[in-house]
């Protein structure tokens, strides 16, 4: 299980880019196999501290965004709002640099959600012996090795009870991602227009200075205005992987063990999917239509 | 708006109306009186030839006026009439400079137009990609003033507002900052409601694309990529509709809340402006080299936290078993894994530094 945190052994220093493909890999490779059920025969204790593991792969991953933006601000929050290291397929999810915050809780409620709809569809769910949490369904999805099919079929209890683990939500958790909701739905808006305000601030400062504009830009003051704003873009940055952190360690303190690993089983392979070079070649040159 | 047909139809009739005043047959009555240099017919001339225009009129009014007029009833009409013609002459010179202005401003909007049906037309799924961080932009402008992978709409009527308080550049400073504080209003709701779109979509991939295993259709194994067909369809859209609007704002700038002169004097502005953005965004990204590093001590403490995986398990059952307990102080204590670390204070100092700005949670 260390694999996963090896290649995090102290080093001087890395490139941002080297440490975010190989924190991906440590997630697909070492870690969500053990929660697809690679690893069966895995006792709940062990299942416990691995979602642990996950959870802190995560962490680790908003602690190393925020130093590098603090070490250097304004070289690298930029590059970092606007990672050319992602995928097209991530490009577009973006919000301050990595996932929107509302997806934690969108892919939180589908648990809950997905409870009601399957009321009255219980035995479906037996018959297929937890095949969602199983069953890597296309052809797309190169995981898929051939001693799957096997491990599939001993399902230790362990994976039984993840994909149960949804069915009876204590009242407790379910007021407690309404809370989550409300509260992530409070600080995004906080967010979007502090960048908004900062943007602002840097263009009225820049044209009130229009007048004294000479032919080398420098009258301007676009370095000053530019680093005022740069700071102000820092916090904006730190306060989105805050708000991410925190909704993460909130859904640990309010889960158990069984429903944060199929928590973080969905949002890693999520992440890992984006990423996924056969989706992504097979996916670019698809013309698209305006609905 | 006008449409193409009708701005192209004013275009043609102002150009017959100039060539009336070029080549007509006014300028030829008026040559026998009025000396016209030649070379004036420049545009850079207008001026030396007004100039001696007003010498001439003061000179007759002086000298013949007059006399003339009692020398005889006709004479003095012909003159009359020369003198008409020749302030027409004139008035068709500046008109004509006018009009060019016109058509360089018409211009100007056609090249953003050209910008926003790129946004509109056809495109692959991974140009989408690319429209939201072109290849033209550096990640630093984009930071500065970007939305949508251009300027921010509510940006560009900040940038004129700076310039209405400031300067007097403009003819009417007052009149555009009463306009702008209307159009701000409007262009910022327009904004939040266009994010909001696209927030939506990012919220709820995690449930339809193809690889997500809560999309309801991965289970059954009949979950395809044509949703991420639909998806990126969708914030394509949404990216259109971010370009339409800032095609919109220039226009209801140009058009609506600056006059000719004005509009044009922000459009040499705002190119420079972009010049000198761009400037300082090439020289940040030469002294800096174009990549991210992390500082050792960080990979040091992330190591750290890897493997600690068993204690906070201990610290998890805790809180699981008292969850009514945890309640009460959730959201407030953020553990950042960094305690006393140079980060942290850092980032303690960067918090302090915005001015108070902290959430009611943080």
């Amino acid at each position: 299980m260390h694999k996963a945190v090896a290649f995090l052994a102290p080093k001087k220093t890395r490139k941002f880019e080297d440490f975010y493909v190989e924190w991906i890999d440590a997630l697909d490779v070492t870690l969500l196999p053990v929660l697809n059920g690679s690893g069966a025969g895995i006792t709940e204790a062990f299942l416990a501290s691995h979602v642990d593991r996950i959870h802190q792969h995560f962490q680790n991953y908003y602690t190393a965004l925020d130093a590098a933006v603090i070490s250097c601000p304004h070289r690298h929050l930029p590059l970092l709002l606007h990672p050319p290291w992602f995928s097209p397929l991530q490009v577009p999810f973006l919000f301050l640099g990595d996932l929107h915050p509302f997806l934690l809780t969108t892919l939180l409620r589908s648990f809950v959600l997905d409870r009601d709809d399957e009321d009255g569809e219980t035995d479906l769910d037996e018959d297929g012996g937890q095949s969602d949490m199983k069953s890597p369904p296309s052809e797309y999805y190169h995981e898929e090795g051939p001693d799957d099919d096997d491990d599939a079929r001993e399902i230790h209890d362990v994976h039984r009870r993840m994909a149960t683990a949804w069915k009876r939500p204590s009242g407790v958790l379910i007021s407690r991602i309404g809370e989550m909701e409300r509260w992530v739905r409070r600080m995004v808006p906080d967010l979007t227009s502090r960048v908004r305000v900062s943007q602002h601030r840097f263009a009225e400062k820049l044209g009130k200075r229009l007048d004294m504009y000479e032919e080398d830009g420098n009258g301007l003051g676009v370095r000053e205005a530019a680093e005022e704003e740069m700071k102000e873009m820092v916090t904006a940055f730190l306060e989105g992987n805050r708000l991410r952190r925190s909704v993460m360690e909130e859904i640990m303190r309010a889960t158990d063990a069984y429903q944060a690993a199929s928590y973080f089983q969905a949002l890693g392979q999520f992440i890992v999917g984006l990423r996924d070079k056969k989706v992504v070649e097979k996916s670019e040159q698809y013309m698209l239509v305006l609905p | 708006m006008r449409t193409s047909e009708e701005e192209e139809e004013g275009r043609r009739k102002r150009h017959e109306a100039v060539t009336f005043f070029d080549d007509g047959g006014i300028r030829r009555k008026c040559e026998g009186l009025v000396p016209v240099d030649e070379d004036c017919d420049d545009d850079g001339g207008i001026s030396a030839v007004s100039g001696k225009f007003q010498c001439m009129t003061l000179q007759k009014r002086q000298h013949s006026k007059v006399v003339e007029a009692q020398k005889s009833a006709d004479g003095y009409g012909s003159w009359r009439r020369q003198e008409q013609r020749s302030i027409a002459e004139r008035l068709g010179k500046q008109l004509k400079v006018r009009w060019e202005l016109d058509d360089l401003i018409e211009e100007q909007l056609s090249r953003f137009r050209e910008q926003c049906s790129q946004a509109l037309g056809p495109a692959r799924l991974g140009d989408v990609a690319q429209l939201l961080i072109p290849k033209w932009a550096t990640p630093l402008q984009l930071a500065l003033v970007g939305w949508f992978g251009d300027w921010r709409p509510t940006v560009i009527l900040e940038l004129l507002r700076g310039l209405a308080r400031t300067t007097t550049i403009l003819s009417d400073p007052a009149g555009v900052e009463r306009a702008l504080l209307r159009l701000v209003h409007e262009m910022r709701i327009e904004e939040a409601i266009i994010d909001e779109e696209l927030a939506e979509i990012q919220a709820t991939c995690v449930l339809r694309l193809p690889f997500a295993l809560r999309n309801p259709a991965y289970s059954s194994g009949g979950a395809s990529l044509s949703s991420v067909r639909t998806e990126f369809s969708k914030i394509k859209k949404v990216i259109a509709k971010a370009q339409q609007l800032r095609l919109k704002t220039w226009e209801l700038v140009v058009r609506k809340v600056l006059n000719q002169t004005d509009a044009a004097i922000f459009l040499v502005m705002f190119e420079r402006i972009q010049d000198a953005l761009h400037q300082y965004a090439i020289a940040q990204r030469s002294s800096w080299r174009d990549t991210v590093t992390l500082p050792s001590k960080t990979l040091a403490c992330i190591s750290d936290k890897g493997s600690s995986g068993n204690s906070r398990n201990k610290e998890k059952a805790r809180l699981i078993n008292h969850p009514a307990v945890e309640c009460k102080g959730r959201f407030r204590g953020h553990n950042h894994g960094i305690g006393g670390d140079d980060v942290c204070s850092l980032m303690e100092r960067l918090h302090s530094d915005s001015e108070g700005r902290k959430y009611g949670r943080g």
